[in-house]
């Protein structure tokens, strides 16, 4: 266990969608077309009235990194700060990390044969710089970054909602406010 | 939350992943895995830029299309741009699309040098020729045709594609060229806001009015035909700020769950069309519970001038009682309505009834109350106030008759209407909304304008009606770069009637168009019909980054910079801020600005000595009205309005009394009603049913995240994303279709066909469809504007692309 968890916010009722997240996570760690390290997926259904929010998530930096156990290499590893990074040195491509992650976090690289994922921004995190590029554009403050500690702290939040797979499974470091439902 | 059954998990265009579909298969509902889309090559594939510089820099610059104008920063690295990302420093933080554009400038799509046609018109084949060839032979050519026609054979259009000082923004360089060339065949009213303003126009006798940056101070937003979460996203978290530590609440009024109807405290959907009778009805229940801001109304509207019917009046109390309900035409002709007025010009002539001396007085006359019931007579006539004929004509459209035209529900209706009138400040966020591009655009408008006034919502910090705008919208002003000349005047062509107008030669024959920044055949109405109408121009010189739809078919094209790679002023044209925009990097390719474009036209047609001018010489001259120097530029954004900004604060109006005139003399004046009242759109289901048999379905058109009108659909990080044109239709009338989640459709009516991807989805009313407004920037197929009605909206002459009616069936034969 680690005295430090980096870990992201989610509020729903801020999310209009823009996926601006996903484009600055592109840009800043210039990843090609084809892996999205970060994806914003659209949840929508008709229950007591028809309704639609969206989900940003990128690799959640568990604090039982499944895909870690899985890699047969040894290529992932979790920090001291709690983020999980892929040693592009060690992966073969062997693709077991995206097969044990419930969250499909880790992208498969055409061009490199490698697996890649979200690193948290390290190198700004490292550098002291910032923090993921991702959070620190969103035009809404829907998604934002802290220390796991004071993020679970917050009101109304869980680490659990609508379609998500079970968080005890791998203990993301997320947390989400849920949408407030709309009467129509 | 348990997993159920009926919830679909998407992404790229709601269709899952392979891998998604499965780790999350319990959620998904019927899903379609579509992959695909439009397989551009890649980025490295693009040849390197010439080195502008050694070292990194950061360069100030500002997205330009008709949006939120964001500031940009520009990261290069080694005469490369590495990086581009939103200033955090600006009121406004940058969308996907401003920071995608890093992709835009390392496009291998991009048009790279000036090329001939060299087929037919839009069969895409291509001869590159020199720039020296190509101006050249455009300048001989306009002479040529300017010798035997005169200017009237000319259109120019340059829109916002790059909204900008020195390119096709408002005053701008490009606008000047043509003023300077003598000008041209003029466009009559526009696509974009023509209802807005003559709705504001005709009841606050002009201005515009935004406080994005305000609505922290609003306890109340009804998003009304519009969807803020997607085209003011910048600006939302105001709003959520809002909600969250004031307990505002926001309302959404929308024939689909768009983004923002699905962050709502409330959702109302209504049938397209119908807007202006929702408004009456809520009208009728703000005067019915007497709800209204009695003072208000009384000092700053014209609700208690006096009104008298035809020549000797009315009994309006009596006669209203059978009246038809709302939506069926009165027995009486509003334009017969006449105000009392004093035989003098001023603006106070106007007469109201005053209640302590039981006499008619002027209306401005100190410490009388003036009624704003009741019916009066003066010398034999009989007069009622203002207020007392939109009483009786608003009584009409009681909940149940609003539900039976709207579809809205009946409870609704009221319990919004006391709501709005009980939270203050209330917004209602209008912004150039697609409910004001119907056929009768300008009366949703007016209905908006008049629950902002008879709740005393205008001129309060945080209330009113939420236009668009920014500083030029607000009235701040700048020049133009170069000075400017009169022209004799030409007649115009109606914006909606474009293909029409060229087929038939009307009002006379076009030789010559031109286009800049503008995605004339994805956003102007009945779009086949504007291609047949080319067969009659003889040169179509198209100017743009990309081999856009409307550049395919042009007989000329000529590359243009992307906005890092010129120098440029950004002056407020839909942000309160005015912007320098730095140039980050050499041109790339043989690409040239507008800017040089149109200054060496100008040059070879004799009148370029004004614009071959350093840069910052022709921003001095633009910014000299607005008190910005362009050494403040040089720091960073500036904003010349006061802040907060509270639009008609000082509460006087530019109309005959200076009040807000619900009762228009504008409108009165051009012909039409005077009082507000519901019109059926001419193209509904329920008004042709002949048409209906044919096109049952209403269309609606709708904006996404990834795009700005035609802008942006040649980001692969967004059509990485957004690949497709997609129709969102209701289950029941997917089902009778036997069209399936993801399955590839045809929408279609007498004007056209296009292809598309079915989103079934109970977010959208029955009987009601919607597609991506400006899609087929790239594939034209998927281009919407192909099934929008050319007819105008009447009292505008603006676009009415929401009155629309479609059929839908399987396949994709186009």
């Amino acid at each position: 266990m680690t005295t430090k968890q980096h870990a992201f916010f989610f509020d729903a009722n801020r999310c209009t969608g823009c996926r601006t997240c996903e484009i600055a996570c592109k840009v800043e760690n210039g990843v090609e077309m084809g892996p999205r390290w970060r994806k914003v997926r659209t949840v929508q259904g008709d229950e007591g009235g028809p309704f639609m929010y969206h989900v940003s998530m990128s690799c959640n930096h568990c604090e039982v990194p499944v895909c870690a156990e899985a890699c047969p290499s040894g290529a992932i590893e979790k920090r001291p700060d709690g983020i999980v990074v892929v040693d592009q040195s060690k992966c073969i491509g062997a693709r077991l990390c995206a097969w044990a992650c419930p969250y499909d976090a880790p992208q498969f690289s055409d061009e490199t044969g490698k697996m890649e994922k979200c690193n948290f921004c390290s190198h700004r995190i490292d550098a002291g710089t910032g923090g993921p590029a991702c959070a620190e554009a969103c035009p809404t403050k829907a998604l934002q970054w802290g220390q796991l500690e004071d993020i679970a702290a917050r009101d109304g939040v869980t680490a659990q909602f609508g379609p998500l797979p079970e968080a005890e499974i791998t203990k993301p470091a997320i947390r989400f406010i849920p949408l407030r439902p709309v009467h129509s | 939350m348990p997993p159920r059954s009926d919830i679909a998990v998407t992404d790229e265009n709601f269709a899952p992943s392979r891998r998604n579909f499965l780790k999350w298969s319990a959620l998904l509902g019927g899903a379609t895995a579509l992959g695909g889309g439009l397989l551009l090559p890649k980025y490295r594939d693009v040849e390197e830029p010439r080195l502008a510089s050694a070292g990194q820099h950061i360069f100030r610059t500002a997205n330009t299309p008709e949006c939120l104008h964001c500031a940009l920063l520009a990261h290069v690295d080694g005469g490369r741009l590495v990086k581009v990302t939103g200033d955090p420093d600006f009121n406004v933080l940058a969308c996907a699309r401003g920071i995608s554009r890093i992709r835009q400038l390392y496009s291998p799509h991009r048009l790279k040098y000036p090329m001939r046609r060299a087929g037919k018109r839009g069969e895409d084949r291509w001869e590159r020729i020199s720039w020296e060839d190509a101006l050249n032979t455009i300048a001989t050519r306009y002479r040529r045709i300017l010798d035997d026609h005169g200017n009237q054979a000319f259109l120019a259009f340059g829109a916002t594609g790059n909204w900008s000082t020195l390119s096709t923004g408002i005053r701008g360089l490009y606008s000047a060229f043509w003023n300077r060339f003598g000008g041209a065949t003029p466009i009559i009213s526009q696509l974009c806001c023509a209802s807005v303003s003559e709705g504001f126009a005709a009841t606050f006798g002009g201005g515009r009015s935004e406080f994005r940056d305000e609505w922290i101070h609003s306890r109340y937003f009804l998003a009304w035909g519009n969807n803020p979460a997607v085209t003011n996203q910048g600006y939302m978290k105001n709003l959520f700020d809002a909600r969250e530590q004031h307990g505002a609440r926001l309302v959404t009024i929308d024939p689909r769950l768009s983004e923002t109807a699905a962050l709502s405290d409330r959702w109302i959907q209504i049938k397209p069309g119908t807007d202006a009778a929702l408004a009456l009805g809520m009208i009728h229940v703000l005067l019915d519970e007497g709800l209204f801001d009695h003072d208000y109304v009384r000092s700053f509207t014209n609700a208690p001038f006096l009104v008298r019917y035809g020549e000797s009046g009315y009994d309006l109390q009596g006669s209203s009682l059978g009246w038809p309900v709302g939506g069926e035409a009165l027995p009486v002709d509003l334009r017969d309505l006449h105000l009392l007025t004093l035989p003098d010009n001023s603006s106070g002539r106007f007469v109201v009834w005053d209640e302590l001396t039981s006499a008619p007085v002027p209306a401005d006359t100190p410490g009388a109350r003036a009624a704003l019931g009741g019916s009066y007579e003066i010398d034999g006539v009989r007069y009622q106030p203002v207020l007392e004929w939109l009483r009786a004509i608003a009584r009409r459209y009681t909940p149940e008759v609003v539900h039976d035209i709207t579809g809205a529900p009946t409870e609704a209706i009221a319990s919004v209407a006391r709501e709005f009138a009980g939270a203050k400040p209330a917004a209602i966020i209008q912004n150039m909304a697609g409910a004001q591009r119907t056929d009768h655009g300008t009366l949703t408008v007016i209905g908006h304008l008049y629950l902002a006034a008879l709740t005393g919502n205008v001129g309060v910090l945080g209330g009113g009606v939420n236009d668009t705008g920014g500083y030029l919208g607000q009235g701040g002003t700048i020049d133009y770069p170069v000075p400017l000349q009169q022209n004799p005047s030409i007649p115009g062509i109606p914006c909606t009637k474009l293909g029409e107008y060229l087929v038939e030669r009307k009002p006379h024959p076009i030789k010559a168009i031109h286009v800049a920044g503008t995605g004339l055949l994805t956003q102007y109405p009945n779009t086949k019909k504007i291609i047949a109408g080319l067969d009659n121009v003889d040169l179509f010189v198209v100017q743009d980054i990309f081999m856009t739809t409307t550049a395919r078919y042009a007989d000329i094209v000529l590359p243009v910079t992307t906005l890092f790679e010129t120098r440029n002023l950004l002056a407020g044209s839909r942000s309160r801020y005015i912007q320098l925009m730095e140039q980050a990097i050499e041109p790339l390719f043989e690409a040239r600005s507008d800017r040089w474009i149109m200054t060496e036209l100008a040059k070879r047609l004799g009148f370029g000595d004004d614009f071959d001018q350093p840069d910052d010489d022709l921003f001095r001259r633009v910014l000299e009205p607005t008190g910005v120097s362009l050494e403040q530029l040089e720091v960073g954004p500036v904003n010349p309005m006061p802040d907060p900004w509270i639009p008609f604060e000082d509460k006087t109006f530019a109309t005959p009394s200076g009040r807000i005139e619900l009762f228009s003399l504008y409108l009165q004046e051009k012909g039409f009603a005077p009082l507000l009242e519901y019109l059926h759109p001419v193209e509904a289901p329920w008004v042709d049913e002949s048409l209906a048999q044919r096109y049952p379905l209403q269309l609606i058109n709708r904006k996404n995240h990834n795009h700005v009108n035609s802008s942006f659909h040649h980001h692969d990080f967004l059509t990485e994303i957004w690949a497709r044109q997609v129709l969102q239709i209701h289950p029941d009338d997917a089902r009778v279709r036997g069209i399936d989640h993801g399955a590839r459709i045809r929408v279609f009516n007498d004007r056209g066909a296009i292809e598309a991807m079915a989103e079934v989805t109970s977010g959208i009313m029955t009987g009601v469809v919607s597609l991506t407004t400006g899609w087929g920037g790239v594939d034209e197929k998927q281009t919407a504007s192909i099934l929008s009605p050319d007819k105008y909206e009447p009292i505008s002459l603006g676009h009415t692309l929401n009155s629309s009616m479609v059929q839908v069936e399987s396949g994709d034969a186009v």
